[in-house]
Parts: structure tokens; C-alpha cells; sequence
């Protein structure tokens, strides 16, 4: 059966088969010859790894300019489009996939890409001990023609085009060009904008265009160099001084600075979410009302002016508003201190009661929450006990679930909302006991999992609706904020852009 | 005894030594709470894959089963591998190592220029105006926190004049020159004070030697007088004063490393307690042990060689 509809949650759309016609009926063109500009981009985050398995977000946005996936986020964060691959159709029964690859694409070393890459790539992420989790439902890849993939799933599984979207699932060479996997990743090649050039681990990873690239003319820059650089002063000198030529989340203090020196200042809408998580193992916790009571307490509006300079919005689901199925109408509680005493004098503690809330040492948005829910539970009657603890040591007391109220957050991976709805309201099957709150709503947890294997997206949204809805009335964690990522880049830098997972399309970036 | 027997056996009274720092920062190291596979999955750490990972890493045996093999590794010349990037410890620590050394060579040679010269000119009259200033300003220099001394210099030098580079350590030799600069003028802005104090009592005490007394009725000129004699002799104290602080910077010079993005082993050890990188903990602590006997080593056989009065024994 040829699906014609949206590409969000499994089911191919009608962009695929337009792209797929637009695609087939382009001459080959080539790759930018004369790549222009080597830009630098400055960071936080120590370059891990390039095998994607291994990869946390130290890693997977560099590790994207060299491999790619076989379909790509949208620039708006919410489906899925062609990108190695051509079309994708799926059999009546929703159990059969059939992917057509594109032709025209090459490796960095001029190898063409095949399925028998596209077999080797998506069984090797599949056994994987890292990301393997999101193939689960792939039972079987069969590379049925040079141009064509089959895959089977194990049941009918609406995210199985964003999963194979996701960085984990990039394509490589088959056994890796004949090397070993280690000697792969120390010197890998891939179908992206960009080949390796250099790796010194603890200051910078360097990349320089691929002329075999596929997207005819380009990449535009000849090369991109991602810098370590820890110091928020430094990366906002680097710069200015033109040493640097994005600097990656600068600090919110810095961006009135950056702007005035004649920076350019973008913050691009994120698909990640705030929450304070609340343990229902406490008793007072497992009571709604006072998770209410808190929730209500939190005054969103003077956070974000604090910790973000105003860049950001209050949040309302425990999906943010980029994330497909989101639902704009979900009654998540939202800064109200009537509405927190009324809900505190229908629970088991009208007297009033003292909570703890566990912050992150030297995080200025811990300190920030914390004061401000601070002080505007004193004003209802609840203490706040505000304890630090360093981050990591924070995020095992967390997972022994040995706290009482805490901050967590989430970055989408991929663009459908199932690993993030389980991992967050199905206790068991996502495996973190829902993010470590001890939450349990049947309802919520069968809307999840209907939402997972139903591929019409009307229903879909239904459930994805229930869930995020009785979720937010109960309030088991407080939705804080959305916050965009910050950039500031030079004004000689034009095209550049981050997705709402994150994704840089440096092919689409010039420089001059 | 030579240099050399006196160097042997020092080496070998460091073998205990270091089999004790290996123990306490093996134990020490285990003991901080937080979970390596915790940095390495991410948010979607769960209980299942985390138990993966620890077998992975070999987290997962008895402290003392980990701890043999860490010794069996380091006697195979390896100090094992990295969680966080997978790569070896030994390359990693020699891969930061270029740049710790020009920083730390370029901080002690600016140290010396500034040091010596304004000592002298100190001692050269005490209690006038030129030793009440060279006493009073270097002060200052030592009550300043180096991440603000290096931000001034990186405004300065570097964003306004644009003699240096604001950050990084360049790819040749002349860059690297270049690059470290700035933040080897920032620890010697810190380090001068104290060799400046040092040197100067030094040369105040010599200066009223009989040896001094003599060299000058002998109708020696005032600058031979001060520089083969009083400085000579002036400078021992100095050498060792000077030696203690390289073995502390050895180990400190991360947040010079960090405002400048000098990527050497004081930001490794830093990153690799932040990642809970236990291979990378335990082997930049042995390297810096290492580091600071051998500084000290040498800091004895200048000492002996500059002072006849001192045997090495």
C-alpha cells in the first residue's frame, strides 16, 4: 500500500513522493568545487566519539556533518522528510517497509552508497548497547535490490521513519570500508557535507568539504572546526575578535554585549523541556493537590526573565511545542498562588508542610527556581528546604529516587514524541519508573502505547492528547519552561540554523 | 655521591611513594559518588542500559579485582583507557602535555625576566622609593585572581592592542610561542611576588657578607660585585622557592588553561572528574605525582650544584 499522507509518526507523506519524483527526475549534479571560508565554532562541550552508538550531545551534532541518516528531521522539528533515501511505503498490514534509496549518493572516498550499507548501518545500530533501544521494533533489514531496503517490524510502529532519522541510525560503510570498527571511527568517512580532517581530543575536531557530496553544489564552506572552549568569557572574545565565528549558547548575561558589539543573536525555538519532577514515594507528594500546590507556586514568567533574559516560554506539556502530536490546549498548571493555597487546603497537609528541594551545585537556574519557589510557597503556608548537591552525585540520589523535589529536563532526539512519552509516562516499559517520579496512570500509559503502535495520526493525536492532558491535571511533575538555543555568530556568517533537535545544516552555511 | 646515584636513588624512594598515591587516588576516585555510565548515556540512562555499561566498562567487579588490573596495565606501560572518548590514557596525557609544557616553561622564564631585574633593583638601595614600589606593585599582582588577570590581558593584549591571540595554543611552533603568551604572563603575574620577596631578602642578607665587603675593597665595579657575588649566592634560596611553586603549578594551572582554552593536563584532570573518567583520574594523578618528584629531584641537584656547602647524600 503507497501511503500518501504526513511522514510524523510513521507514515509517509506526500512531500516523499514529490520528493522522490523531484529527486529521480534531477540530472546528477556535483558537489561545490570550490568550497569558500573556514569557519570556527566555539563550545562547551568536549568532542566525544564519532561512533554513533557511543555519541551523547557532545558528539552527535559534530558526527552529523559526516554521516547522515536516511530521512532528516524538518527544519520545523516535527517530521521527517527523504534525505539518503528517496521514498518509503509501507505494506497494508504495517508490518513491511519498503525504503528506495537514492542513486546519486557517494561516500567521502567515492564509494556509492548501497543497501547492503544501509543493511550493515541499521543492523549494526540496532544490536548497539547505546541507541539500539529505538530499533527495538525492527525485526528484520533486507537489502532486496542495490537501490532498495526492506524492513519488518515486530508489530505496526508509527515512529519507525523519525527512528530511522535519528543520528544512531546513520548511514556507514558496510563493514566499515573493511576496517575495524575502531579504525573506522578514528579516521571515518560518510555520504555528509563534510569529511574528516583532524581530531585533537580536548580542543577541537576539524572537517573539510566533501567534494563527493551529493547535494549539487555544495557544501559552501571549505572547512568547519568545532572548538572546546570552556569559558563563557572567552567564547564571546573569540568572537568578537573574529578568532571564533559562532559561539554556541552563550550565556544569557552576555547577549545585550553581544548584540551591541554587532553580533548577531538568534535563539531558535528547541524541542527540549524544563520540569521540576516531584517523588510520589514521599507521601506528601503522592498527594495531587500538593503537587499542584507546587506547580501553581512556580512562577514561570520570573524564571525565564531570570535565568534565560527573557528568552524562553512558559511551558504547559510535558511535550514542548515542537515536538509533533504536542497539544497546544493541555492544561498544564501554571503560576497562580490562589489557585496553590485553594489546592494545598484540599490536601491531607491545609496546615502547611515542609518539602526539600534538591539543586544543582553552581546551577544558576537551580538557584534561581529554587529562591523563587521559595519564596512563594512561604506565602501558602509550605517551607522549602533548598539542599545542593554536585551534578552527578545530584543525578544518582535522583535515580535512587532519594529526593524530594528536583529539577530534570529533556532534548528530543527524534522528532516523534513515543521515546520521550515512554521514557517519561510508561514506568516499566520506559525504564526510568517515569523519569524517576514513581508516576502511574494506567490511562496515561495505555494512551502512550496506542500512540506508539497506531500509525493514523488522527489517532495518534487522540491518545497523545489523553496523555499529555491527564498528565498535566496531575500534575506529576511541574512543566517549567521551553528555551530556545541560543547562538551568536558573526555577520559574516549567512544560511546558519539549528533544527529544534538540534541539528546544524553546515552544507547550508556561508561564510563572507 | 654523583649526580647520578644521588638521581637513582631518589627515583627509587619514589616507587613506595607512588604506590601509595596509587592506591589513595584509586580509593579516592571510587569513593566520589556519581556514575561514569550516567555521563556516557545521557538522559536515557536507564536502570537496564546502565548495567550494560558498567559491565562494559568494567565498572561492575570488586574494587579490588579493578584495582590489579589497573596495576597489571600500568606495568605493561598503559594506564589503561578513557570512558568518556575511548582513547588511551597514556596518548591522551602525552597528546596535553606539549601544551602544559610551553605554558608552564613560558610562565617560569616571565617569572624570572620580571623577577630577577626588579630584585636587584630593589636590594640595590633598601628603603628607598625603588624598593618600597618593586615591594608594594607585584603585591598586587599576587591578590588578584588569575581568571581576572587573564580576562584583563586577553582585552587588552589581545581584543584591543591584537598582539596575541585571545585563546587557543596555534598549530607550530611560533603560534604556540604566541599563544601562550598571555596566559604565561598571567601565572607569572601571580608567581613573580613571591620569587621577587625571596630574592631580594636574599640579596639584602648577602649584602652585608664579609666576602661582599671584601670583593668591594678589592675596587670591583658595584654591577660585578652584585651579580657574581651577591646574586650568585642570593639566588639558591630562590632555586627552591622557585621549585616548590613549579611542583604546584604542575597541578594548578587549569583555570590559566581554562580562561585561555589551552587544552593541557590540568583541563583533563578537570573534564575527567566532571565524567567521573576513572582511567583518565587515576593516570593524570600518577603523571602529576610523577611530575613533582622529578621537579623536586632537580630542584636539589641545581641547589647542590649552585652551593658547594650542600652534599648529595
Amino acid at each position: 500500500m503507497k501511503i500518501n499522507k504526513r511522514f510524523s509518526g510513521g507514515l509517509v507523506v506526500t512531500a516523499a513522493v514529490i520528493a522522490a519524483m523531484f529527486a529521480t527526475g534531477l540530472p546528477a549534479q556535483a558537489a561545490n568545487s570550490s568550497p569558500k571560508g573556514d569557519l570556527v565554532l566555539v563550545r562547551n562541550q568536549d568532542f566525544a566519539t564519532f561512533n554513533p552508538d557511543l555519541a551523547q550531545n557532545d558528539s552527535i551534532f559534530i558526527q552529523q556533518q559526516i554521516f547522515e541518516p536516511l530521512f532528516m528531521i524538518n527544519p520545523d522539528g516535527k517530521d521527517v522528510k527523504p534525505w539518503l533515501a528517496k521514498s518509503a511505503s509501507v505494506s497494508s498490514d504495517k508490518l513491511t517497509w519498503t525504503i528506495k534509496l537514492r542513486t546519486d549518493v557517494k561516500f567521502s572516498d567515492g564509494t556509492p552508497m548501497t543497501s547492503a550499507d544501509v543493511k550493515f548501518s541499521l543492523d549494526t545500530a540496532t544490536k548497539g548497547d547505546g541507541w539500539g533501544f529505538l530499533n527495538t521494533a525492527i525485526a528484520s533489514v533486507t537489502a532486496s535490490a542495490p537501490d532498495t531496503v526492506i524492513i519488518k517490524t515486530n508489530a505496526p510502529w508509527a515512529p519507525l521513519l523519525s527512528d530511522l532519522a535519528a543520528f544512531s541510525n546513520s548511514i556507514l560503510p558496510a563493514n566499515y570500508g573493511g576496517k575495524t570498527a575502531d579504525a573506522f571511527f578514528k579516521s571515518p568517512i560518510g555520504t555528509g557535507p563534510f569529511k574528516f580532517d583532524h581530531w585533537t581530543p580536548g580542543k577541537e575536531v576539524k572537517f573539510v568539504a566533501n567534494t563527493n557530496y551529493w547535494q549539487p553544489g555544495k557544501p559552501y564552506l571549505n572547512s568547519v572546526t568545532w572548538q572546546y572552549v570552556v569559558d563563557d568569557n572567552t567564547r564571546e572574545l573569540m568572537l568578537k575578535s573574529g578568532q571564533a565565528d559562532i559561539n554556541e549558547f552563550p550565556p544569557s548575561t552576555s547577549i545585550a554585549e553581544l548584540k551591541s558589539s554587532g553580533m548577531q543573536v538568534t535563539p531558535f525555538p528547541a524541542a527540549a523541556s524544563e520540569y521540576l519532577a516531584f517523588n510520589e514515594k514521599i507521601p506528601a507528594l503522592a498527594d495531587v493537590h500538593v503537587r499542584r500546590a507546587v506547580s501553581y507556586a512556580l512562577d514561570r514568567e520570573a524564571i525565564i526573565k531570570v535565568v534565560l533574559a527573557g528568552y524562553g516560554t512558559a511551558s504547559n506539556s510535558v511535550l514542548a511545542p515542537n515536538v509533533g502530536f504536542y497539544d497546544p490546549k493541555t492544561p498544564g498548571v501554571q503560576y497562580d498562588l490562589k489557585a496553590a493555597a485553594a489546592e494545598l487546603a484540599k490536601s491531607k497537609f491545609k496546615k502547611g508542610l515542609t518539602l526539600e528541594y534538591l539543586a544543582t551545585a553552581g546551577s544558576v537556574q537551580d538557584n534561581a527556581m529554587s529562591s523563587i519557589l521559595q519564596a512563594a510557597l512561604k506565602q501558602i503556608g509550605v517551607t522549602l528546604k533548598i539542599v545542593t548537591q554536585e551534578p552527578k552525585v545530584k543525578r544518582v540520589t535522583q535515580k535512587n529516587m532519594q529526593y524530594q523535589i528536583t529539577s530534570t529536563g529533556w532534548t528530543m532526539d527524534i522528532s516523534d514524541p513515543d521515546e520521550l512519552m515512554t521514557f517519561a509516562l510508561s514506568p516499566v516499559e520506559g525504564g526510568t519508573n517515569s523519569f524517576y517520579t514513581g508516576y502511574n496512570n494506567k490511562v496515561v500509559i495505555n494512551a502512550v502505547k496506542r500512540g506508539q503502535t497506531t500509525v493514523d495520526p488522527t489517532v495518534r493525536q487522540r491518545n497523545y492528547s489523553i496523555a499529555q492532558t491527564q498528565s498535566a491535571k496531575d500534575a506529576y511533575m511541574a512543566f517549567v519552561y521551553n528555551a530556545p538555543y541560543v547562538y551568536a555568530w558573526s555577520p559574516k556568517i549567512t544560511g546558519f540554523f539549528v533544527t529544534p533537535t538540534l541539528q546544524y545544516h553546515m552544507e547550508d552555511v556561508k561564510k563572507g | 655521591m654523583n649526580f647520578l646515584s644521588y638521581a637513582g636513588k631518589r627515583l627509587l624512594q619514589v616507587i613506595p611513594a607512588l604506590f601509595g598515591i596509587s592506591v589513595a587516588v584509586f580509593t579516592l576516585v571510587h569513593l566520589i559518588p556519581g556514575d561514569p555510565a550516567d555521563v556516557l548515556l545521557g538522559q536515557t540512562a536507564t536502570p537496564a542500559r546502565t548495567k550494560i555499561l558498567h559491565h562494559t566498562l568494567g565498572i561492575d567487579r570488586p574494587i579490588l579485582v579493578q584495582y590489579f588490573s589497573f596495576l597489571n596495565h600500568l606495568f605493561h606501560g598503559s594506564l589503561g583507557t578513557s570512558f568518556y572518548d575511548r582513547l588511551s590514557v597514556t596518548s591522551l596525557i602525552a597528546g596535553r602535555l606539549q601544551a602544559s609544557a610551553f605554558l608552564l616553561v613560558g610562565g617560569i622564564l616571565l617569572s624570572i625576566l620580571i623577577s630577577l631585574p626588579l630584585a636587584v633593583l630593589a636590594a640595590s638601595k633598601e628603603g628607598a622609593v625603588r624598593d618600597q614600589a618593586v615591594r608594594v606593585i607585584p603585591i598586587i599582582g599576587l591578590g588578584m585572581p588569575q581568571v581576572w588577570i587573564g580576562i584583563e590581558l586577553i582585552l587588552l593584549l589581545g581584543l584591543k592592542v591584537k598582539l596575541f591571540p585571545v585563546s587557543g595554543f596555534g598549530e607550530t611552533f611560533l603560534e604556540h610561542v604566541r599563544s601562550v603568551f598571555l596566559p604565561s604572563l598571567s601565572i607569572a603575574i601571580g608567581l613573580s611576588p613571591i620569587l621577587i620577596r625571596s630574592l631580594r631578602a636574599s640579596m639584602l642578607d648577602i649584602l652585608d657578607a664579609d666576602f661582599v665587603l671584601t670583593a668591594r675593597s678589592k675596587g670591583l665595579s658595584r654591577a660585578r660585585v652584585t651579580i657574581s657575588h651577591v646574586l650568585r649566592n642570593a639566588i639558591i634560596a630562590s632555586v627552591t622557592v622557585l621549585g616548590v611553586n613549579i611542583a604546584y603549578l604542575i597541578g594548578s594551572t587549569v583555570i590559566v588553561e581554562r580562561v585561555f582554552a589551552i587544552p593541557g593536563t590540568g583541563s583533563l584532570m578537570i573534564d575527567a572528574i566532571g565524567r567521573r573518567d576513572y582511567p583518565i583520574v587515576q593516570g593524570v594523578t600518577l603523571f602529576f605525582a610523577v611530575a613533582v618528584v622529578v621537579v623536586n629531584l632537580i630542584t636539589d641537584l641545581i641547589h647542590a650544584a649552585l652551593d658547594p656547602r650542600v652534599s648529595l647524600g
